[in-house]
């Protein structure tokens, strides 16, 4: 068992061996400037990178000193740890940025944490100032920032996190609560920031996959979710957990630079559950609702997240409960299957590319007539009917190990009555009664259509402008399942649970779908290779082998090496006299603040 | 653009965009401070204006050299709409409900929600209407009525459409909808259809004789006959505003237009997208 000093070490020399690399970098940014400070770097070049960051034009008239989340934090983070040693330029810009430029708050969860806690930094820094950037004395935003921030720690440890497991923006929690754990001045919050600092990481460890992160996910990305290595999160990732050789190209991340300088330390035990899983496992994980703010008659239920961590893949779904027929958040998947591999070739995933205008307008300002264009015309893809990401009010998955159900009813009038679905190219698929079947070596997969399907190529790329000639966006098979009521059904086994794959492709098929009342009842059935009959009714209930699956009884966390009830505060991760207990002192029966971003 | 250090005067129409422009219709336009956010409502004294945004409710002096001084708090978000109850005090709505606040012992504003026990439909407001003892919020899921100053809230008649526009014209109070036209009330509570030749009503005026009406492609007048004619850009049209024999309308997107001719010409003017809001001089008609 790995000591947590010993850990300390590992983590430290891994922390040095990025530093070095992120400091001989061109073009600091106010992100990556702790290498350069941490390695004796020019002034100059400080100076620059706290320019650039702070002169970047903010949507809104070209005003220099309007700022949000992604100034307010670097800046702070920055001047935090390094004050003694920043070059007096750079000092008084950061300054006269939060005393008296203008900060914008921004419009999701992990806005507003980089904007309160940037904020709170700067309102504890300079306590003795008359005003503060916003007209008031700092200690007002101090209070407000403070409020907030226990405020969402506490719903976290209550409810889980809004914005889960996003390999994207997973990041932009991360830092923030380093941050406030190396430099605020209040205690109390302190304590409640390393704890929750923990449940993060830990939502790390359960669902990392040999440098991916499997599972459903919040938000991951656009066009990124048919890669295996996915956002900045893969820098702390390799921080914590280590394990393989470092990787500049993989392993670097701007925003995840100050914690290479941070003192927090996770827990060690949760770098083991990241790499050491001695049998399958199934984690379970409750998160918070996706709020939407309108176009819904009853709020967002919680999320459920289901995923089979084996040893060779990893499925993972989760039970969305949006409401109504109108929210889509857009960078949402729902469910993948993932493997080891290179980027497009080791990820399986489906979706309905929702189109309605509604799915912006639920999150929010804009009206529905408008919404569409002024939001997608900034993110063209959203607009895209090949999209691979983004939710779908009307979908439906349900999940047994390493065995799925997807499923949709798309309503008639829906400008894309169909589900996308993403296959590698470079495997070698066998097709055989409706089954897609594949020898991926260390374990085997079996992909069943709902409905009449026809292959076709996809390929984006950034680069799009005049022609696509490298998919380093997408690239794969898109099978086009046609509506209004596709899906699929999918089982992957380990190649050591049956004799062969030719054993596995004839059990498979003879196990079967039932489809006799799909899509005239709304009810699908799946039976395993391990006959275990996985049952799906449309907006109804689940069974496993005719039981109901049970959400209402979903823990916060549900895994071999992690346990939490929800509205508890408490949690404990590892096992035999390796763990971790955390409490977050919470008392159930006073109210949660309530949650006033979406993320 | 005019000089962005000149003090808000009464005469002065007043836009929300991209920040709050003051200025007037035919002439040049000045942006009140350096502040760049979307404005969405605006509540007008002497003394003081009160601008919600997209960044929450803040409080522009009347000289722009000075800070805006921020209002809102952690609760309180996006502010469609500001008004002022019979105290004085604002009374914000937006995404998440109608709030009212009370001073913290240091004087800093705590915002409480009216309306965080509503479904979300029920809770988003994009406008407000207040008289003493009659409270309308013009929600997602229709007109709801408090009688408390907001402390219960109650369906009405118009329901289950979004209402995006609210406005007392003499004794009645008229509703516009996104996808059921125009409503009027004589109490706030019981509603009927009127007849309209638009079914998505985004902002309502009067002018003299004439009903205006903002839809989603052009203004619409009704004259004392009875009868509909439309004009102006097909565009969204978000707010009208009547001060004299002035018409405004601010489109999103689309920018300001104004007729001095009752409708017959148009004229763009400004450098604006998106309006959202539109204040007439104070002392007359149209202001806010």
């Amino acid at each position: 068992m790995l000591d947590q000093q010993q850990y300390e070490s590992q983590v430290q020399g891994r922390a040095e061996e990025m530093l070095d690399a992120v400091a001989a970098q061109p073009r600091p940014s106010a992100w990556t400037a702790h290498a350069l400070l941490a390695r004796g770097g020019s002034s100059e070049q400080v100076t620059e990178a706290v320019a650039r960051n702070l002169s970047e034009v903010v949507p809104g008239a070209g005003d220099g000193d309007m700022g949000g989340p992604f100034h307010v934090l670097p800046a702070m983070l920055l001047h935090s740890r390094w004050e003694e040693q920043l070059p007096p330029e750079a000092e008084q810009m950061i300054r006269d940025f939060l005393l008296r430029g203008i900060i914008v708050r921004g419009n999701t969860e992990n806005h507003w944490l980089m904007y309160y806690a940037g904020n709170l930094l700067a309102a504890e820094r300079w306590r003795d100032e008359d005003l503060f950037w916003d007209g008031r004395p700092p200690v007002a935003m101090q209070r407000e920032a403070t409020r907030w921030i226990l405020g969402t720690i506490e719903r976290t440890a209550r409810i889980g996190h809004h914005e889960y497991d996003s390999p994207g923006y997973h990041i932009e929690h991360m830092m923030p609560l380093i941050g406030l754990y190396e430099h605020t001045t209040d205690e109390f919050l302190r304590t409640q920031v390393e704890r929750v600092l923990t449940l993060k990481v830990a939502d790390m460890a359960l669902e990392f996959f040999k440098g991916s992160w499997a599972g459903s996910h919040s938000r991951e990305g656009y066009r990124e979710n048919t890669w295996t290595r996915v956002g900045p999160i893969r820098t702390l990732q390799y921080l914590y957990f280590g394990g393989e050789p470092f990787d500049a190209d993989q392993h670097l991340h701007g925003y995840a630079i100050p914690a290479l300088v941070a003192q927090y330390r996770p827990p060690a035990l949760l770098a083991r559950m990241a790499w050491d899983r001695p049998t399958p496992q199934v984690v379970k994980k409750t998160k918070a609702p996706r709020n939407i703010i309108r176009h819904a008659d009853e709020p967002a239920g919680p999320v459920y997240k289901t995923t089979y961590m084996s040893r060779s893949f990893a499925l993972g779904s989760a039970q969305i409960n949006l409401p109504g027929t109108a929210a889509g958040p857009i960078d949402l998947v729902s469910w993948d299957l993932t493997w080891s591999g290179p980027k497009h070739q080791a990820k399986i995933t489906c979706n309905h590319p929702f189109q309605g205008p509604e799915r912006f307008s639920a999150f929010l300002a804009p009206y529905p007539q408008n919404a569409r264009r002024s939001i997608g015309g900034g993110k063209p893809y959203l607009q895209s009917v090949d999209r691979l990401f983004g939710a779908s009010p009307f979908e439906r998955i349900a999940q047994h190990e390493g065995a799925v159900l997807v499923t949709y009813r798309i309503p008639a009038e829906d400008e894309a009555p169909f589900a996308n679905l993403f296959l590698p190219m470079e495997t070698d698929w066998v097709e055989q009664e409706g089954w897609l079947l594949a020898d991926m070596d260390d374990f085997y997969v079996g992909v069943r259509p709902l409905a009449d399907c026809h292959w076709e190529r996809i390929q984006e790329s950034r680069n799009d402008a005049i022609m696509v000639s490298n998919g380093d966006l997408i690239d794969g098979w898109l099978l086009r399942i046609e509506g209004p009521t596709p899906g699929i059904a999918l089982e992957a086994v380990e190649s050591m649970a049956v004799a062969s794959f030719d054993d596995f492709c004839a059990r498979r098929v003879a196990a079967g779908v039932d489809l006799s009342d799909w899509p005239t009842q709304g009810r699908v059935a799946l039976t395993t290779i391990a006959a275990d009959r996985l049952e799906l009714e449309f907006d109804g209930v689940h069974r496993l082998n005719g039981e109901i699956i049970d959400y209402d009884a979903w823990p916060l966390y549900g895994a071999p090496e992690a346990e939490a009830e929800l509205h508890t505060g408490r949690m404990r991760f590892g096992r035999g006299e390796d763990v971790v207990d955390v409490d977050f002192d919470i008392d159930p029966d006073q109210p949660m603040m309530p949650m006033r971003v979406i993320g | 653009m005019t000089g962005e250090s000149e003090a808000l005067a009464p005469a002065d129409w007043l836009v929300g965009d991209v920040g709050v422009w003051a200025g007037t219709l035919g002439g040049g336009w000045r942006r009140h401070g350096p502040y760049p956010f979307a404005v969405q409502g605006l509540s007008r004294t002497a003394t003081d204006l009160l601008v919600g945004t997209g960044h929450g409710l803040w409080q522009a002096p009347i000289d722009p050299r000075h800070r805006w001084v921020q209002l809102h708090d952690e609760i309180l978000t996006e502010v469609m709409t500001v008004v002022r109850d019979a105290s004085g005090a604002p009374v914000a709505a937006g995404s998440y409900g109608v709030s009212v606040a009370t001073d913290d012992e240091l004087g800093f504003k705590r915002w409480r929600s009216l309306t965080e026990e509503l479904s979300p439909d029920e809770r988003y407001t994009n406008v407000l209407h207040l008289e003493a003892g009659l409270w309308l919020a013009g929600t997602e899921a229709g007109v709801l009525i408090s009688v408390d100053d907001g402390a219960n809230w109650q369906h009405t008649d118009l329901s289950g459409s979004p209402v995006r526009c609210l406005t007392r014209i003499d004794d009645s109070c008229w509703a516009g909808t996104d996808d059921r036209g125009l409503w009027c009330s004589q109490d706030g509570r019981i509603w009927w259809q009127v007849d309209c030749p638009t079914t998505a009503v985004f902002s309502v005026a009067e002018a003299g004789s004439c009903l205006l009406v903002g839809g989603y492609d052009g203004i619409y007048c009704r004259d004392a006959q009875g009868l509909w004619q439309r004009s102006g850009p097909r565009a969204l049209i978000r707010c009208l505003t009547v001060a004299g024999d002035v018409w405004a309308a601010g489109a999103d997107p689309g920018g300001l237009w104004y007729s001095q001719d009752e409708g017959g010409t148009w004229r763009r003017s400004g450098p604006f997208k998106h309006v959202n809001v539109i204040c007439g001089p104070m002392g007359g008609d149209g202001t806010c």
